[in-house]
């Protein structure tokens, strides 16, 4: 451990381009030995690109890369074993059919031996109060304690440099106490870690620099000391780097019916309290709010899913109350969420996926008529533009599987749409597509609930936005007002309580 | 000659004579006696004439005469399932105390069309070159209607005023949403269209407008047609059909091109019908 070179990573004058698209031009930067650096970028500004050059999965073009005194060569991971680096990228990693120690095993292997590795282990679930096992099935973990055997992995491989790429998931699910002693523990090693994400979390008030990436060639970094909600804001989303359109029709003057009414609605497990709002027929309603602030919480508790506390939510339709998702199907509110996979049923048809939401309506007597089926799922595959139907559903894409789920709300009659980042994953053609989906469907005096981490995407796409704030309602933005800017302004300022050091 | 032509003619020449025969109107207008009896029939439902045996004659009192049949035109252009798509999209896009412009193509019509049916809307001001428009949509009470001069065209079986009359007329106007058909569109040669007229048109257009918007069919992707329009990077909005490619999308997605497609079924249920 004392060999450590406390080398520190220079960019000089690096390019790298797609076949189509130039990603950075004349990128420079230095990464610091043994500092905490959080790199901020919105989706698509080209962090990934970087995370995959430094991890040794892509080669650039022009320009080098230098670590301590010689030059990094990217492209294969033999060079970027060899200067110790190593990658977290959230959600890729780990094998779901192994257990949690074979996972440490696969990656550890060739530096230790297997009893050591069991020993650096324990002391890792020692240290950070871990509770599962090391013979657990990671399939069986939650999302965070699958963070958690990440971070052991990188704990025992010690490397020199830790890239983490959050990958626009949110890390909340880790307690922000073990976090720190993670980070204690790489600052003691003087390991440099670079963490990447797409917004601004509590981890940006414990690094030690912070670099905002734009794009191509515009970033901008700044000390712990010079930090402000305003500046981050301002340069991320103020300055249009890209400017996106998003077709959205203006949405009628004419104040329409209300569809659902929720008040004081607080959850059994506190992570929402006092939310209450009215969603119109024909108004697409956004959900801001930084991450851990609630935002899936309140999808799932708007269908059922969440147990309440106290509070009511009210549908119009029928003039009732929701408190499970059966009662939540029976209003007309259906769920969209980011992953399309886990809501399909991959090994069926398109056409089956879609009438499955109601097959009464397809069905004579109890069996399902196969011709009704198919003559209903074309209708709404030539809605969707889908052709080669007859192949099972998981050899398309995520952005044709979202529409097919979209399409079988659709069938449903389905007349609220609670989306949970819906476009998450999607290729930007798909994206138009979805986004002129629900433009008609709430054109029909229908309703949809979006929710979603992407700026740009809420002030193109609402009509008003809700910014959550720790399961609480802070503020409402509407049309006139609606910016990328103002959204992150709300959501950033309390978060953070920049404000106190900085004059703004 | 058309129906309505027809039927137009056989209406100045009873207005001049009073009375007229079926065989010298067959003469006139070059078709059969059975082709007119029909439209005289239809003339009479009407209320414009009185059949009698070998012809007919004008409805003696004035009031017989029906105002709006002097002001009515049937659409000059076939229908068009797709190109209906696309305009009643854009009669979506048409909010209250709008300004907008509809070019004298296939689309104005259509949208008028629409526009004359929407519940929607309570004022809404409309700029247009073309006759069939200017009728169409002079009876609405919720449109208050501009209408430019100039030499009039027949372009397409379409009548529509070009010219500098026009032009400096629209010069004096102020306009929020253009809505413009081109006939063909490419990445490389941008937008294109076949008449030279509407050219000459748009650039006073593109300097009165806060928005233009160009409507297509998908089918006219990657084609080629006579006069470049404009180019690509100069759209701003752009209304056509879903199935346009993927990658029009996301080039429009990507360089802040506004993309509203219409979508081939509704998105309701469909019917199905018991056998």
């Amino acid at each position: 451990m004392d060999l450590k070179t406390h080398s520190s990573i220079f960019f000089r004058n690096m390019s790298f381009s797609f076949t189509d698209q130039t990603i950075f031009t004349d990128f420079n930067l230095e990464i610091l030995p043994g500092e905490v650096h959080y790199l901020l970028g919105q989706n698509a500004a080209g962090k990934s690109t970087l995370v995959r050059i430094l991890s040794g999965l892509l080669p650039f073009q022009n320009g080098t890369i230098t670590i301590g005194d010689t030059v990094y060569h990217p492209g294969a991971l033999i060079p970027a074993k060899k200067h110790r680096i190593h990658t977290i990228r959230q959600n890729v990693g780990l094998f779901d059919n192994m257990t949690v120690f074979d996972n440490i095993y696969v990656y550890c292997m060739d530096a230790r031996s297997q009893k050591s590795i069991r020993s650096l282990a324990m002391k890792f679930l020692d240290e950070f109060q871990v509770s599962f096992e090391l013979d657990t099935f990671v399939s069986a973990l939650s999302l965070a304690e699958k963070q958690l055997v990440e971070m052991m992995i990188a704990y025992i491989i010690m490397p020199d440099i830790l890239i983490w790429d959050d990958g626009g998931f949110d890390i909340h699910g880790i307690h922000m106490h073990q976090f720190n002693l993670f980070l204690n523990k790489l600052k003691q090693e003087k390991i440099t870690l670079l963490y990447f994400s797409h917004q601004i979390s509590e981890i940006v008030s414990l690094a030690d620099r912070i670099t905002i990436i734009c794009g191509k060639d515009r970033y901008l970094t700044l000390d712990q000391s010079d930090l402000n909600t305003k500046d981050i804001a301002s340069y991320m989303y103020g300055t249009n780097i890209r400017k996106l359109a998003y077709p959205r029709f203006p949405g009628h003057s004419v104040p329409c019916e209300d569809l659902l009414t929720v008040t004081d609605l607080t959850t059994r497990n506190h992570t929402l309290s006092g939310i209450s709002f009215t969603l119109h027929a024909g108004e697409i309603l956004g959900i801001a709010g930084a991450a851990g602030s609630g935002r899936t919480q309140l999808t799932q508790a708007l269908i059922g899913v969440n147990p309440l506390k106290r509070g009511t939510i009210y549908s119009h339709s029928s003039g009732s109350l929701i408190f499970n998702p059966a009662q939540a199907a029976n209003e007309h509110i259906g769920y969209i969420s980011d992953e399309p996979q886990k809501n399909i049923f991959p090994a069926m048809v398109p056409t089956s996926n879609i009438t499955i939401s109601d097959l009464n309506a397809v069905s004579d007597l109890s069996f399902v008529n196969g011709q009704k089926e198919l003559k209903i799922g074309n209708h709404y595959l030539a809605l969707l533009n889908i052709s080669e139907a007859d192949k099972p559903l998981h050899k398309f894409s995520f952005g044709e599987q979202q529409k097919i789920i979209l399409a079988r709300l659709l069938f449903s009659n389905t007349r609220i749409i609670v989306a949970d980042e819906p476009t998450k994953i999607l290729d930007s053609y798909s994206k138009v597509d979805i986004y002129n989906l629900f433009n008609s469907y709430v054109s029909k005096r229908n309703a949809l609930l979006l929710c979603s981490s992407d700026f740009s995407e809420l002030a193109g796409m609402c009509d008003r936005v809700l910014i959550l704030q720790d399961g609480k309602i802070s503020a409402e933005l509407c049309k006139p007002q609606l910016s990328e800017y103002a959204i992150a302004m709300s959501v950033y300022q309390e978060k953070l309580k920049f404000s106190e050091t900085s004059t703004i | 000659m058309f129906v309505t032509e027809r039927q137009n003619e056989i209406r100045k020449q009873l207005l001049e004579h009073k009375r007229i025969t079926v065989s010298s109107l067959s003469k006139l207008l070059h078709v059969t006696e059975v082709t007119i009896r029909k439209d005289l029939e239809q003339l009479e439902q009407e209320g414009f004439l009185v059949r009698q045996f070998g012809g007919a004659v004008l409805k003696e009192s004035p009031a017989a005469l029906p105002k709006q049949t002097a002001l009515q035109l049937s659409c000059p252009v076939p229908r068009s399932q797709e190109k209906l798509k696309i305009s009643a999209l854009c009669t979506q896009y048409i909010q209250n105390e709008d300004i907008i412009f509809l070019g004298g193509d296939d689309f104005g019509c259509f949208i008028a069309d629409e526009l004359k049916k929407s519940r929607q809307l309570s004022h809404v001001i409309v700029i247009t070159n073309c006759l069939y428009i200017t009728v169409c949509l002079s009876s609405v009470p919720f449109v208050t209607l501009f209408s430019l001069g100039g030499q009039l065209y027949n372009v397409n079986g379409i009548h529509a005023y070009y010219g500098t009359a026009s032009d400096h007329f629209l010069d004096t106007l102020y306009i929020n949403k253009a809505f413009v058909g081109v006939d063909a569109v490419s990445f490389e040669q941008g937008l294109m269209i076949s008449i030279n007229e509407i050219t000459n048109l748009y650039t006073h257009l593109k300097k009165q407008s806060d928005e233009v918007i160009f409507l297509f069919e998908s089918s006219r992707f990657n084609k080629r047609s006579l006069y470049h329009l404009a180019d690509l990077c100069e759209a701003q909005t752009i209304i056509t059909t879903s199935n346009i490619p993927n990658g029009f999308k996301k080039h429009c997605f990507d360089s802040g091109i506004k993309l509203f497609t219409a979508f081939e079924n509704d998105l309701d249920q469909p019917i199905i019908q018991e056998e």
